[in-house]
């Protein structure tokens, strides 16, 4: 009886020990963006979009049923996706950020676990773009992109594998809606409908 | 009194004779005899059984004709359709049976029921009538399944977040892909609108 217990006990414990890896790894795909907040008194156009968990496969489910080809290679392209975590700036002036801000979310990139991929840096607007990538296996588990230019700056985080070729395709014919907005606008609960 | 006149009148009886003068105006008539019913009310079962064999041909003509005229009268009644007024259920029955006996080698123009053909074409053009209509229904439903689905508000918003995100993703890989390749580079803050 006891070493059934004791079996037990240590399955238990075997599966816990991977769970918080799983979710410790998740983790260390999904950058700490918060350091960035200090940037949205100063910049003329915020946009911050996070989406994951219940709203992705919400998002994915809507792909299922508008039924058309753009939807269905986007929902292809980004079956196994996790999370996307978007995150630009825009300023009236230039350097008007610090570029140390910056240089927090970089650092964050050096683990060996991510892999620079493209580096591209040019005098014109001052622009600097680094490309990120972190594999599980054969399979690529996460991107990152820093973009850094005189008047703006933009960092990109997706969690969990993504076609990067279609994506480049289909957001080519996308119609990007504008952005004036300062943050995302969360549709009301019922609690402020009440309000 | 002369027996051979009262039983089969021969010879002659002075006396029987004037009391048949007498009652003759009592004599039984044929205008006045009793209809055959009451007569045959009389008659015992076997004998009206008898009766009835003996009418066998008659009635059996009767019944056949008073048969061919309900079964004609039922199917002209189902025939009618009361919404067009046209005879449908007739021509559904009747024309298979029309095409099949209408053998163009065996008949001539002449022979065939003309107004019959006209019956077999109307239902034609009922019947294809109605495929039509069943076909614009499921062209209406093929339309009605392109139209754009019904979102709610979280859902609208869900899917607006991650088109955007797969925007901006997107626009800056490309911004790279171009870089990389040597193609002039469209980067800048504006190009995230």
């Amino acid at each position: 009886m006891k070493k059934k217990i004791v079996f037990f006990n240590g399955i238990l414990v075997l599966l816990l020990f991977v769970l918080a890896s799983v979710a410790t790894f998740s983790q260390d795909l999904k950058l700490d963006l918060d350091k960035l907040r200090g940037l949205e008194t100063k910049a003329r156009d915020v946009v911050e979009v996070n989406i994951d968990g219940k709203l992705l496969d919400m998002a994915k489910r809507v792909l299922v049923k508008v039924n058309d080809k753009e939807a269905r290679n986007i929902g292809e392209a980004i079956r196994g996706l996790k999370g996307i975590y978007v995150r630009v700036y825009n300023f009236e002036k230039e350097n008007e950020y610090n570029v140390g801000d910056l240089d927090e979310i970089r650092s964050q990139l050096r683990s060996p676990d991510w892999e620079k991929i493209a580096n591209v840096r040019s005098k014109r607007n001052e622009q600097r773009i680094d490309v990120f990538t972190r594999f599980t296996g054969e399979t690529m588990s996460g991107v990152a992109v820093v973009l850094s230019e005189a008047k703006s700056i933009a960092v990109v985080n997706v969690v969990g594998p993504i076609d990067i070729d279609t994506l480049v395709e289909i957001s080519g014919k996308l119609n990007i809606p504008k952005i004036d907005i300062e943050t995302e606008k969360k549709p009301k609960t019922k609690n402020e409908e009440e309000r | 009194m002369n027996d051979d006149y009262l039983w089969d009148k021969k010879g002659s009886d002075a006396e029987i004779e004037i009391l048949e003068r007498e009652l003759a105006q009592f004599r039984l008539r044929p205008q006045l005899q009793a209809p055959l019913i009451s007569s045959a009310k009389q008659l015992s079962l076997f004998e009206k059984l008898g009766l009835l064999l003996r009418m066998r041909p008659r009635l059996m003509g009767a019944t056949g004709l008073l048969l061919i005229l309900g079964l004609v009268s039922a199917a002209l009644l189902a025939s009618f359709s009361p919404e067009t007024g046209v005879q449908v259920a007739e021509n559904k029955t009747i024309q298979p049976v029309v095409l099949n006996q209408l053998k163009p080698s065996a008949l001539s123009a002449a022979e065939i029921d003309q107004p019959k053909i006209e019956k077999v074409k109307q239902s034609t053009q009922l019947i294809s009538r109605k495929e039509t209509t069943s076909v614009n229904v499921v062209k209406r439903k093929s339309v009605a399944k392109r139209k754009p689905p019904v979102l709610t508000a979280d859902e609208q918003y869900a899917y607006e977040q991650l088109m955007l995100a797969i925007s901006i993703t997107g626009s800056k890989l490309r911004e790279v892909k171009e870089m990389a390749n040597g193609a002039p580079s469209k980067g800048s803050s504006d190009s995230i609108r």
